[in-house]
């Protein structure tokens, strides 16, 4: 979690971007994205490592509820859950057993799953503090480049790319070492409201 | 003669104008617990305690708060830049070294197979391989973008990225950024500064100088970063606040009661000369009391300088009598008769004072018995005082009429006749009314009731404790072994209960074993891994296959399992990244090696106390409630001393007014003593030391005002004296129950029931002997 608290926590740092002017972009694509509470779709992400002869590939079903969070369910090559909410980040087995992060490990989590979300759901103002926000509209929609502030977060990560139209399409994580994780969400349903099974998923006890 | 007088006063004036001056430069020690005696009996946990307060004590956390990073970093570097200029501060840092990660890795990458976090190592001892395959995939699937400090190929499970991320560095949420420490939550951006004071928390010059660099500090920020707010905590803060609450509280009470005795004996005696001498007096006596403390113990406590202005209560009293009796005498006064017929009320009651104190000379209590120390010189010297200075100053007689003087007297003597007359009755029913009380008492021994921080820095402090996670320092555990592989074992043994004991992790803990296990531990985790990884099917060498990764990296990490040897103690206690921890590795201990496991968070005491039971070589040391424990002997303590100066002055007296004669003379105050007890009771308020601490002085204010009552003859001839001190001692004491430190503020409380209760029954001091004179 070291790692992630390094990175995350330098996510939200340097609160003071500037941007302003890209603003409007900005809130058209939240807007854009955020139009239905519900959003559903398939995803599949690789990642491309210099050390791999091959790309790594995952696959599953991706739910974001628009005042809940992010639910990201592994189906292959074996099947876990992520709940990401502001609170952090859950893990949830096979077996339906949930570990959460503690105490230190915590902070970091709850900022991960923060900036998860935001990715995720395209509301990417918020983001601003960390890095650059570089929105550009295409033929195909929007596309937004993420470029790091802080010296910490570049020594890792050399950039995030965003795209899509009505809602998030793809994600592509380029980190400085030149591994490249790619995400892709397809199928992708709108809805109003989250089915009994979702929101037993999404609820957290404690 | 009045050339004389003028000498003296004009002496006494000088005198006190370098009492005032020096008032500020005296060596006045706040830390309330400094009173308190050694509670460790051994010295490895002496030796463990006073190293980890070094470590602690001088440190200076603070932070810069701004709802924008940019701000909060431009205070961060204002700050730090004007802290450094200050003399009285150093190791002002801000900047963290950019290859702080790369130090990481070298020093535990050589080591990695050796080195897993609990979870990890829980995990592989439950269900071996499943849960390494769970880890590789988990390390490549995980939707969060991770910046791992260990490139991917090196630690393919994640197991060594585990273990770095369960390090107990210091830091909490705090995470390097261009250079600075800085964390951010609920809109808010927070920069960390540290610094260290260069001398001592409790010196006074240090806390000056800190708090005008600090003052400069927020100035500069206030000026140049207006948005960036400014939080510290460190001992000093609290240090000087005390000691200016202190200061400012003594100035503000030992004003307002000097004024009130000033005005009450204006009125009483239409003179200034009384009231100069009678403070030439007290001063004396103060004055003698500070240096023969200074002499002794080398500085002066908080609460001895508390209890010495409280002093004035009952040193005044002493010329208060001698005046009262020449004003009444009118011009009928021989100094020197006067006074003869005085001495044996004057020794009388200082005497019984001394008794009370000597009692608590006797117990080894530092802070007490400094308190009994001050109080004896200074009595006896403002007693000598009075026999030796007033005959001489204060010989005229003072003819001027006594009218309204008269009218307080009478006054006085209806209630002397309304007591006398029902005392047969109303004794008793004064004692049956407060037995219930007494017998409700209850008493509270927590030595947070020694202070209450400022509130705001009480405020300041519990958010940056929750930011950075810094240790407790009161509460520890020592560990003592054989050799320092014993030792690593001990605290693994210890860290594994307290893990087990707190499973939601509200808790934390620093302990040296958690940076570099012992090497049976690390030999059991490459065995664990090893049998998994590394057997004789190759698993790594498929699973990594499987997944994609090249079969180089297979090979490497195979060849370096095979090569690799454990991390030990010495090796890392020589990094530079063990510098911060290196206070909890005590080293070479009487007989072995000892360390200290640090706690932070919120441990319950029976937690503690389960986790470590049964272990050997491991104590908990709990200062607070060694303390608290060590309060409750001392008011125990304190109750028998009251007990037998009772006792002894019974004995005392009765050689002068028969055994009946003792015990109405002491009638006054052992009400006096019971009344504050069964009013405590009836309130609800638990008994402290400090209550114990008044009431001996009570005691020894009623024994005097039952003294001079008796002595002064049967038609109250000593009242107005009587009346005068308890005025007096209701100023000067009344008054310390306002102070904000509750032990000051109940030491007030008591003496204000206390004398006030010795007052209205100070008649009955003259029982049995009015009796015979009227039958006569």
């Amino acid at each position: 979690m070291k790692r992630r608290t390094f990175l995350l926590a330098g996510l939200l740092a340097l609160l003071s971007a500037s941007a302003h002017a890209d603003d409007a972009l900005l809130k058209e694509i939240a807007a854009r994205v955020a139009d239905s509470p519900v959003l559903r779709a398939e995803f599949s992400q690789t990642k491309t490592l210099a050390a791999m002869r091959k790309p790594f590939r995952i696959a599953g079903h991706f739910t974001y509820a628009r005042d809940t969070g992010v639910l990201w369910q592994v189906a292959s090559p074996y099947t876990v859950t992520y709940l990401i909410d502001a609170r952090g980040t859950v893990e949830i087995g096979p077996d339906g057993q949930r570990k959460t992060r503690a105490g230190r490990e915590a902070a970091g989590a709850a900022q991960a799953g923060q900036i998860m979300q935001a990715l995720l759901s395209a509301d990417l103002a918020p983001l601003q503090s960390s890095f650059v926000l570089d929105p550009v509209r295409d033929a195909a929609g929007w596309h937004v480049t993420l470029t790091p502030h802080s010296a910490e977060i570049a020594r890792h990560l050399e950039r995030i790319t965003v795209a899509g139209n009505t809602a998030v399409e793809r994600v592509d994580i380029f980190e400085a070492g030149g591994d490249h994780t790619e995400i892709r969400f397809t199928a992708i349903q709108r809805d109003t409201w989250l089915t009994e099974a979702e929101t037993a998923l999404f609820a957290r006890p404690d | 003669m009045p050339r004389r007088l003028f000498t003296f006063l004009a002496a006494a004036l000088v005198a006190g104008m370098i009492a005032l001056a020096a008032f500020d430069k005296l060596p006045v020690e706040t830390d309330l617990l400094a009173m308190l005696p050694a509670t460790e009996r051994s010295p490895i946990a002496e030796q463990a305690m006073a190293q980890l307060a070094r470590a602690h004590e001088r440190r200076i956390v603070m932070l810069a708060v701004a709802d924008d990073a940019a701000q909060a970093r431009a205070g961060a570097e204002l700050l730090a830049q004007t802290l450094r200029a200050s003399p009285a501060l150093q190791h002002v840092t801000l900047d963290v070294p950019p290859d702080a990660l790369d130090t990481l890795l070298t020093t535990y990458l050589p080591h990695r197979f050796g080195l897993l976090s609990s979870a990890t190592r829980a995990a592989l001892q439950q269900r071996g391989r499943d849960a390494l395959q769970e880890d590789l995939y988990r390390s490549l699937a995980s939707p969060i973008p991770t910046a791992t400090p260990v490139p991917r190929p090196l630690d393919p499970f994640g197991t060594l990225a585990g273990f770095l991320a369960d390090l107990p560095f210091a830091g909490g949420a705090f995470a390097p950024e261009d250079g600075i420490l800085m964390a951010h939550r609920d809109g808010h951006s927070y920069a960390l500064v540290s610094v260290e004071t260069v001398g001592s928390p409790h010196a006074v010059s240090t806390q000056e100088a800190v708090l005008t660099a600090l003052a400069q500090a927020r100035a500069a920020v206030q000026a140049q970063a207006p948005a960036t707010q400014l939080q510290a905590t460190g001992l000093v803060l609290y240090a000087a606040a005390a000691q200016t609450t202190a200061k400012h509280e003594m100035s503000l009470i030992g004003g307002i009661s000097l004024l009130g005795i000033t005005t009450v004996l204006l009125l009483a005696f239409r003179s200034l000369r009384p009231v100069l001498l009678g403070i030439a007096c007290i001063a004396i006596g103060v004055a003698a009391g500070i240096a023969v403390v200074l002499l002794v113990d080398g500085q002066l406590h908080l609460l001895t300088l508390v209890c010495g202005t409280s002093l004035l209560g009952i040193a005044v009293d002493y010329p208060l009598h001698y005046f009262a009796k020449r004003r009444l005498a009118g011009t009928d006064w021989h100094a020197a008769e006067a006074m003869a017929a005085m001495r044996p009320a004057l020794t009388q009651g200082l005497l019984t004072s001394l008794l009370g104190y000597t009692a608590l000379l006797a117990m080894p209590f530092p802070g007490l018995r400094q308190i009994a120390l001050f109080s004896m010189v200074g009595l006896g010297s403002a007693y000598l005082a009075t026999l030796m200075m007033l005959p001489l100053f204060a010989h005229q007689a003072d003819p001027r009429s006594t009218a309204g003087i008269d009218r307080l007297r009478h006054a006085f003597s209806s209630w002397q006749g309304f007591l006398q007359s029902r005392a047969h009755w109303l004794l008793p029913l004064a004692v049956a009314a407060c037995l219930p009380g007494a017998w409700r008492l209850t008493h509270n021994d927590d030595v947070r009731l020694l202070s209450t921080p400022d509130p705001t820095l009480a405020r300041q402090e519990a958010q940056i404790r929750e930011l950075t996670q810094l240790g407790q320092g009161s509460r520890l555990f020592l560990v003592h072994a054989r050799d320092a592989e014993q030792l690593l074992q001990r605290e693994e043994q210890l860290t594994d209960a307290l893990r087990s004991r707190d499973p939601q992790h509200a808790g934390g803990f620093t302990a040296t074993s958690s940076f570099v296990p012992s090497a049976q531990r690390q030999t059991d985790n490459r065995r664990l891994i090893g049998e998994a990884l590394f057997g004789d099917d190759q698993w790594a060498a498929q699973v990594l296959d499987e997944v994609g990764y090249r079969p180089r990296i297979s090979q490497a990490l195979t060849a370096a399992y095979h090569a690799e040897h454990n991390l030990s103690p010495e090796a890392w206690l020589k990094q530079p990244l063990s510098t911060p921890y290196r206070h909890l590795w005590l080293g070479p201990a009487e007989t072995g090696m000892a360390s200290v496991v640090t706690l932070h968070g919120n441990w319950s005491a029976d937690a503690l106390a389960a986790a470590s039971a049964g272990l050997p070589g491991v104590t908990l040391l709990d200062k607070p409630a060694a303390v608290s424990k060590l309060m409750a002997q001392y008011r125990r303590g304190m109750a028998w001393a009251l007990a037998c100066a009772i006792g002894l002055s019974l004995i005392l007296l009765s050689r002068r007014h028969g055994l009946r004669g003792a015990v109405a003379t002491l009638l006054p105050c052992m009400l006096a003593v019971g009344v504050p007890l069964a009013a405590l009771g009836y309130l609800g308020l638990p008994a402290t030391l400090f209550h114990w601490l008044a009431l001996m002085l009570v005691f020894g204010i009623g024994a005097d005002y039952g003294i001079f009552t008796r002595e002064g003859g049967p038609q109250g001839e000593a009242a107005l004296g009587v009346l005068l001190a308890a005025i007096t001692t209701v100023l000067g004491f009344g008054l310390l129950a306002f102070s904000s430190t509750p032990a000051i503020a109940s030491f007030g409380l008591t003496l204000f029931m206390g004398v006030i209760t010795a007052f209205l029954a100070s008649p009955l001091a003259l029982a049995g002997r009015p009796a015979r004179r009227a039958a006569s």
